[in-house]
């Protein structure tokens, strides 16, 4: 199983090394503006508190609804870099680009291939369903988590030669969880892809859970059905600003379990299907 | 020795493959024929268990491929109708991770590569058609197998590297792999195969040994290919 997984891990990697490796550093490289913004006082004044000043006069600040649909729990905490990066970027963008990164590489050894043809000749192969599957659960996570790290790596790497600063343990701390709500979206997406073949599904699963599950953090104080999907479902609910406040196991318990129970499925699909040829 | 006993494989359409009984021996060469939709992929990739067959009793030297598929596809070698490989990866490449994946050596594969006149350096994306099916040619058989699938091998192929290719499948049969291939033409295959099987609309209309294709051809005072293209003009007039 080890040399199957050593063998199959390397094909998958660099059948897709392009995408993994664009993934891997553009959204990282770009993030490091960040820290470079809070660094500079003239570029902290001119974009971090001339947009403050200009959302607090325009009410966007007062507005639950509005700051929810952002993932801001703290509006005034988010001005500073630790705020930004904990209360903001990990809690709604990090998921979205580990979501779509993933969803994306997972249909090019998944069900994307299948619908281009490539996928036949790896089911020609000496390989069972289940170790194909194994094989590509374990890329999902592995990379899904990986990914991120490299991404908070560039923007820590970029404080240590500005004026700006990040606690590195609570980076790690905060990322784990944000990576697991990214990684429990294209773990869906994924499930749905091995379960029908069909990579559009893939797609509309991962990206439409994460939607479902956004709307329902944004709109949780209105209505108790998205409160209590926020609070018991939802892998943005589960963000409880780890940076702050430290790894909480129920939190890390619900998108762990999140994620099984979709590989699950997906598996209980895949396994006896025709395959999308 | 390839064996296909009432394989009935439908799709959600109704469309596919009924009550298909095949069997190739030890060193045999089978020429499956017919025309498109006619079900010769379907039969191949059932057999392989990419698609779920609704009844069908398959074996490969007596191991059977959907339920023991490692076992079963450590001695097959299948070649894909319409052979997709990825684009951006060389033929070396593919070689090294199916030969790894094999547990076999590369040596096989290169020395095919040379026989084929095949740039093994060289992305998918930079080879000719033929060439990416010469890829795919020797990734079915490097691991040398005792069971060879193979659908519609000499797509894109030249003569020279079609005559290359049935010189290398004779002496696999001679060594006893037994063959299945897919065709929709029979003067392609007639000098390579020892018997054939013609497939219409999901249902196999006949089964014998070329030679007695031959001599039916020759007491209906016809050629081997119009006596083929007789299958489907005859049904034709009963319609």
């Amino acid at each position: 199983m080890i040399k199957f997984l050593a063998t199959y891990g390397w094909y998958i990697i660099i059948s897709s090394q392009r995408w993994i490796s664009t993934w891997t550093f553009a959204p990282g490289v770009y993030l490091m503006i960040i820290p470079l913004a809070f660094g500079n006082s003239n570029l902290k004044e001119n974009l971090i508190d001339g947009q403050k000043n200009a959302l607090e006069t325009s009410g966007f600040s007062d507005n639950s609804v509005v700051l929810n649909a952002f993932g801001i729990s703290n509006w005034d905490s988010i001005w500073s870099l630790e705020g930004l990066v904990s209360g903001y970027l990990m809690n709604l963008f990090m998921p979205l680009l580990i979501a779509v990164c993933i969803i994306g590489l997972m249909n090019k050894i998944g069900a994307k291939s299948e619908e281009d043809g490539t996928f036949e000749f790896v089911a020609s192969l000496p390989f069972t369903r289940t170790m194909i599957f194994s094989a590509q659960a374990i890329i999902l996570i592995g990379l899904g988590m990986l990914i991120p790290f490299v991404w908070v790596n560039l923007i820590f790497i970029m404080t240590l030669f500005v004026d700006a600063s990040l606690n590195y343990s609570s980076l790690v701390e905060s990322v784990i969880q944000s990576a697991l709500g990214g990684v429990s979206f294209a773990a869906f997406g994924f499930a749905i892809g091995a379960y029908t073949g069909k990579s559009s599904l893939s797609w509309a699963a991962g990206i439409g859970l994460l939607a479902m599950e956004w709307l329902s953090g944004m709109l949780a104080q209105t209505n108790e059905i998205f409160e209590f999907v926020k609070e018991w479902i939802s892998s943005f609910g589960a963000y409880n600003n780890p940076y702050v406040n430290g790894l909480d196991f129920a939190d890390l318990s619900l998108v762990i379990f999140k994620i099984l129970l979709f590989l699950i499925i997906g598996f209980w699909g895949y396994r006896d299907r025709s395959l999308n040829l | 020795m390839i064996s296909i006993d009432n394989l009935t494989m439908l799709y959600q359409n109704g469309k596919g493959v009924k009550n298909i009984s095949i069997s190739i021996q030890d060193g045999e060469t089978k020429a499956l024929l017919g025309p498109n939709g006619s079900g010769k992929t379907t039969t191949m990739r059932s057999f392989m268990g990419f698609l779920k067959c609704s009844y069908g009793i398959l074996s490969v030297n007596k191991i059977d491929p959907i339920s023991n598929p490692v076992e079963a596809k450590k001695i097959i070698g299948f070649l894909p109708g319409d052979s997709r490989l990825p684009d951006n990866l060389s033929s070396e490449t593919l070689f090294k991770f199916a030969a790894n994946a094999r547990n076999v050596k590369l040596d096989y594969a290169l020395e095919l590569a040379t026989n084929f006149d095949l740039d093994i350096k060289q992305t998918l994306k930079k080879l000719s058609k033929g060439n990416k099916q010469k890829t795919a040619i020797i990734l079915s058989l490097l691991h040398k197998p005792k069971a060879l699938i193979l659908d519609e091998p000499t797509s894109g192929l030249d003569p020279f590297h079609q005559r290359t290719l049935f010189q290398i499948l004779n002496d696999f049969a001679n060594n006893g792999t037994s063959i299945l291939l897919s065709s929709h033409i029979i003067s392609e295959v007639e000098k390579t195969v020892d018997s054939l099987a013609v497939m219409k609309e999901g249902e196999k209309i006949y089964d014998q040994s070329l030679e007695g294709f031959k001599k039916m051809a020759e007491q209906n005072n016809t050629s081997a290919e119009n006596q083929f293209f007789d299958f489907f003009d005859k049904e034709k007039s009963f319609d």
